[in-house]
């Protein structure tokens, strides 16, 4: 059996919608900041196999995956600055001396 | 072969995700997304870019690890508060959006083979590709990442002298 581009596709839609679930219905920023992940994982599958599949522009597609990965990480910073920003909020000022456990 | 190893990532990466979705438990979501990204790199070697699934999980695995230290941070207070008011809304949306994309993708696209680690660019290529041909986007994309950094110090400098 060969495997096809649709197939790819097929998957990305599901993780996709996955994400999109997770987006609308969980309370947590950092949960939506996850499902937001998944939405980059489809995004990623979509262009690896979009481009692939046609054997011309493999490159565009791998380009196109970087900046994906970029946007991602930003999307990192934004998670640390979170976590950073409630440490600050909640530990005396952030001091890193004051912080013997990892819990809220 | 490929076809099933194919199957079978997929199947643990939308598993994955889908206990990643519905974990109430903010570390063991981390972890299941971080097995999702893991498949998903598989399914990217499956589709011969092998290069890029190394980045991706590269640039990921340290994602994952501020993301787990944040989960361990909100753990206590995460379990407490699960999936909001407009899930049903959300599932209804989801399933609408999932069956609405497969119909549309099997009817809109022509199914082509994706060729496994064939007509793939070398490393050369693609880094002329990135430090040449495509160094303008690629350098606005690295000015928004920039941005982001001096917005996250602005908002924390704020948020000390407050």
């Amino acid at each position: 059996m060969i495997i096809t581009n649709v197939h790819f596709y097929i998957v990305g839609a599901l993780l996709f919608s996955i994400g999109i679930y997770g987006i609308l219905a969980r309370q947590n920023s950092m949960d939506v900041i996850s499902s937001v992940m998944l939405i980059f994982n489809a995004a990623v599958l979509n262009f690896i196999a979009g481009f692939s599949s046609d054997g011309r522009f493999a490159l565009q597609g791998e380009i196109w995956v970087m900046c994906t990965a970029s946007v991602a990480a930003c999307m990192y910073v934004l998670m640390t600055m979170v976590v950073i920003l409630v440490i600050v909020r909640t530990k005396s000022g952030g001091k890193l001396d004051d912080m013997h456990e990892l819990e809220g | 072969m490929v076809a099933i190893i194919f199957y079978i990532f997929a199947f643990c990466a939308v598993g994955a995700a889908f206990m990643s979705a519905i974990n109430r438990h903010p570390f063991y979501r981390c972890l299941w997304l971080s097995a999702c990204t893991l498949f998903v790199a598989g399914l990217c070697i499956i589709a011969g870019a092998g290069f890029v699934a190394f980045v991706y999980m590269f640039l990921f695995g340290a994602g994952f690890g501020i993301m787990m230290l944040g989960a361990a941070f909100f753990a206590r207070r995460s379990t407490e508060s699960g999936v909001n008011g407009q899930w049903i809304p959300a599932v209804l949306l989801t399933v609408g959006i999932t069956i609405g994309m497969i119909f549309l993708m099997i009817r809109s696209f022509p199914a082509r083979p994706v060729p496994y680690a064939g007509a793939h660019p070398s490393l050369v290529e693609l880094a002329r590709a990135v430090f040449v041909d495509y160094a303008l986007p690629l350098g606005v994309l690295f000015v928004v990442f920039i941005m982001t950094l001096a917005g996250a110090v602005t908002v924390l400098r704020k948020l000390r002298s407050s």
